[in-house]
């Protein structure tokens, strides 16, 4: 046995060795070459006011062709990209955006504060969309005041801000200002961005292929010659076109597929825990919801270590709030409830009355075995649960923002800033209260983080907030949005999935 | 054997062994008994499942957690831990209540229209012709998609959803029936007796068309079966965690690579009682056929 621990020693330090990140040792990059990501879901398209919303296929597609103002680095530093500069006014009601000189749209047109501003106002005006209401905040107005200075004119102070231009997001897709006005319906389906890539053919229930940019401000960090955004939704069907060559990237893949691509040393697989959470949303306006007990009872009698192991194959972190243990909006000890069931049916003793409940769910494994796990749990209580199967899509997302639903499998995206993920769905006057919950220490906390510019007044409102949400239990939280992708070994630069999101924008590839 | 012995005629009977087309019609053979077999047994589970010593099918048992099949649980264990035979006979009594509901529910229906069609015609026939039209015109399972959907789906609201939309092809093959009959002398003679259009529709028409009514039904059955099966699988079924043939392999679907027994196992009891109905309705569609028939 004395004989063999050096070798295995020496396996073993060998194997991780060959497992570190490749950051260190990252080789030059390559340019040309082709990369296939294969998704879960279509692009929607590129025009705020069309789509109204953005999965994350839509966003990564988006990021091509429109990158950003700022990207940020594996740090979280900011990293300069169609903007040089972003400062605020020291009573923080006027945020000045300074653009990169010389930008150009991928058609040759002059890319101009012009068009940013036309761009801002057309998503502002609200008789065109009020959807965008709780994402775009205390913003007012956004102009001009010379080709390559904007000046944003916020309402009252809102610290998260600055963080719009941070994110890959839709609402901030700015094209020519001719092509807004003139393209009609087709504007959805024509994107003109600045971004490295151009979006080159779409073909629906298929793919989409972008290729460089030839006005791109930095051709240097442009080193693939296509890029493929492929529509293949069964995650099995991904996990065999990546094992056999024909994709390089598989977005989304379940847990126990990266269980396996863990084990194959043909395979890397790339993870980010970010903020957020998968949730069930509760309706708290309707009964039993509207007591709290209730609410509670159904938290403490669930062991989410087992669905842990059922529902995610044991990948992934147990959620207690929407920010985890490497968020700088961690706070520690909320007293989210315990596995308890004993505590859970002396709850629904006190509450008195038989209980009945209807969870919503997506027709697909992914959510109906959960939700079958829940409602074990919940009858061992004395929980009667009806599960209601209803195809993703507006079918499945209209009724949760109606408040017509009683319990919904849910998830709060990761974001660069709290206040995106708590404002709109706890606030009690927000219009997409969805929980309908309606709490005084919560719209407290909210409204302290939303204009406070202090970091550690903020900290601490948002600690309030995690530990009055594991009070009232508006939603019960599942896991920690944990994101995976999987990957050929021949990929490389890809930076981290923050918000799930694969951006290739800088990605380079080895020669087949 | 011995008695044969002495038959001279017993040997030009064993030159002529090879049977003849009619003895071929007549004998069932073990294309029939054997899927008859298999359909009794799945019957016969299905219906006396509750007397068995089987676990309940909705209780999880998170100690046994997607357990291959072993000496416990034959069929093994799904990802809640729920025993899949179980899950399985508990399951086929969904799939054959449904698939014997609607169609006797379109077989009653299909049956009285068609054959008023095919006796009174005129007027009738194109009212009634027309209203199936209609009724075939709309994408059978788009309609049951939309209204389970919107309704939520129940056991009677699948019989009923089901069974009017298989009502158009039960009418036409009864009046297609009802015409061929109608023309018959036996018919002649007893309306030219004076008899009524009920005594006749009833005594006359009625035993001659049912019997391949009810073995076109059975083809029907099975495709109602699937149908099911398609609609749990897409979980516009019965809503867990009441089992299903279709919901059982719907949830196994995303274990197909590691735990292939999950969906195999109800994927294969369908496929085997489907064929099974198949195979009979078949086999006594040959015997009763009287297109090859030496009358």
């Amino acid at each position: 046995m004395k004989s063999l621990a050096g070798p295995i020693i020496g396996a073993i330090a060998f194997a991780l060795i060959g497992l570190q990140p490749c950051g260190a040792a990252e080789p030059e990059p390559k340019d040309g070459g082709t990369i296939v990501m294969a998704t879960t879901a279509q692009v929607q398209g590129f025009d705020a006011l069309t789509t109204r919303s953005a999965n994350r296929e839509t966003t990564m597609a988006g990021g091509l062709v429109f990158s950003n103002f700022f990207t940020r680095n594996d740090k979280g530093d900011r990293v300069p990209d169609l903007g040089t500069a972003l400062d605020s006014s020291p009573d923080g009601l006027t945020w000045t955006l300074k653009l990169r000189p010389g930008l150009k749209f991928s058609n040759g047109a002059p890319y101009t504060a012009h068009d940013v501003a036309n761009h801002f106002q057309r998503i502002l005006n609200p008789s065109r969309n009020q959807m965008f209401a709780a994402a775009t905040g205390s913003l007012k107005e956004a102009v001009a005041i010379d080709d390559t200075t904007v000046e944003f004119r916020l309402a009252y102070p809102w610290a998260a801000f600055p963080s719009i231009f941070l994110i890959d997001n839709f609402l901030i897709w700015v094209m020519p200002t001719e092509h807004e006005k003139t393209a009609g319906p087709d504007l959805n389906r024509r994107p003109i961005g600045a971004g490295p890539y151009m979006m080159t053919e779409w073909k629906q229930d298929d793919s989409i292929t972008f290729e460089k940019n030839p006005n791109y401000w930095n051709p240097k960090a442009q080193h693939l010659d296509k890029i493929v955004i492929r529509f293949l939704p069964d995650p099995t069907a991904r996990f065999t076109a990546l094992k056999t060559g024909d994709i390089d990237i598989f977005y989304e893949p379940l847990g126990k597929q990266v269980v396996a691509a863990r084990g194959d040393k043909g395979l890397k697989v790339v993870e980010y825990v970010g903020t957020g959470a998968s949730t069930v949303n509760i309706n708290t306006s309707v009964p039993p919801f509207d007591d709290v007990r209730v609410r509670q009872a159904l938290a403490h009698a669930l062991d989410r270590n087992i669905e842990l192991k059922v529902g995610f194959d044991g990948v992934g972190t147990l959620a207690t709030s929407f920010w985890g243990a490497n968020s700088e909006w961690h706070c520690p000890d909320v007293g989210y409830p315990e596995y308890n069931p004993e505590k859970a049916k002396a709850l629904l003793q006190e509450y008195g009355k038989p209980v009945k409940i209807v969870l919503q769910v997506q027709p697909t494994a992914i959510m109906s075995i959960p939700a079958q796990l829940y409602q074990s749990f919940w009858q061992k209580v004395g929980i009667e649960t009806e599960i209601r199967s209803i195809q993703g899509g507006p079918s499945y997302i209209n009724p949760v923002l109606r408040g017509d639903y009683q319990l919904a499998m849910w998830e709060v995206a990761d974001v660069p800033d709290p206040d995106f993920q708590v404002y709109q769905a706890f606030f009690s006057k927000s219009g997409g209260n969805i929980t309908r919950i309606k709490d005084p220490v919560l719209d407290q906390a909210i409204e302290t983080g939303r204009r406070s510019l202090d970091v550690d007044v903020r900290k601490k409102a948002y600690c309030d907030f995690s530990k009055e949400m594991a009070l009232q239990m508006p939603i019960l939280l599942r896991m920690q949005s944990n994101y995976f992708a999987i990957t050929l070994p021949r990929v490389h630069n890809i930076p981290l999935m923050r918000r799930g999101l694969v951006r290739l924008n800088e990605a380079w590839v080895d020669p087949r | 054997m011995s008695a044969f012995a002495d038959d001279p005629g017993h040997e030009t009977a064993s030159a002529m062994a090879a049977p003849s087309p009619m003895q071929v019609r007549d004998r069932l053979g073990f294309r029939f008994w054997l899927p008859a077999v298999w359909i009794a047994i799945v019957v016969a589970l299905a219906t006396t499942a509750n007397l068995l010593p089987l676990p309940s099918p909705i209780e999880t048992d998170f100690a046994a957690l997607s357990n291959w099949p072993d000496r416990t649980h034959w069929f093994g264990t799904d990802q809640l831990g729920r025993d899949i035979l179980s899950r399985a006979i508990f399951g086929a009594r969904i799939s054959l209540t449904v698939g014997l509901l609607a169609p006797a529910l379109g077989l009653g229906i299909g049956m009285l229209l068609g054959m008023a069609a095919g006796y009174f015609r005129g007027r009738v026939e194109a009212v009634i012709a027309a209203a199936m039209d209609a009724v075939m015109a709309f994408p059978g399972i788009l309609v049951v998609l939309a209204v389970t959907a919107y309704v939520g789906a129940s056991v009677p609201l699948l019989v009923i959803v089901l069974g009017v939309l298989t009502v158009p092809t039960f009418m036409r093959v009864a009046r297609a029936n009802t015409l061929v009959f109608a023309q018959h002398d036996f018919v002649l003679a007893a309306r030219a007796m004076g008899a009524t259009h009920w005594r006749v529709l009833s005594l006359e028409i009625l035993p001659n068309v049912v019997i391949p009514m009810l073995i076109y039904a059975l083809l029907v059955i099975s495709r109602i079966i699937v149908v099911e099966g398609v609609l749990s699988f897409l979980g516009l079924s019965l809503p867990a965690p009441w089992p299903t043939w279709g919901n059982m392999i719907a949830d196994g679907q995303v274990d197909l690579a590691t735990l292939p027994y999950i969906p195999f196992i109800p994927a294969a009891l369908m496929f085997l009682t489907v064929l099974s109905i198949n195979l009979i309705g078949e086999r006594l569609r040959a015997r009763t056929d009287l297109r090859g028939s030496a009358l």
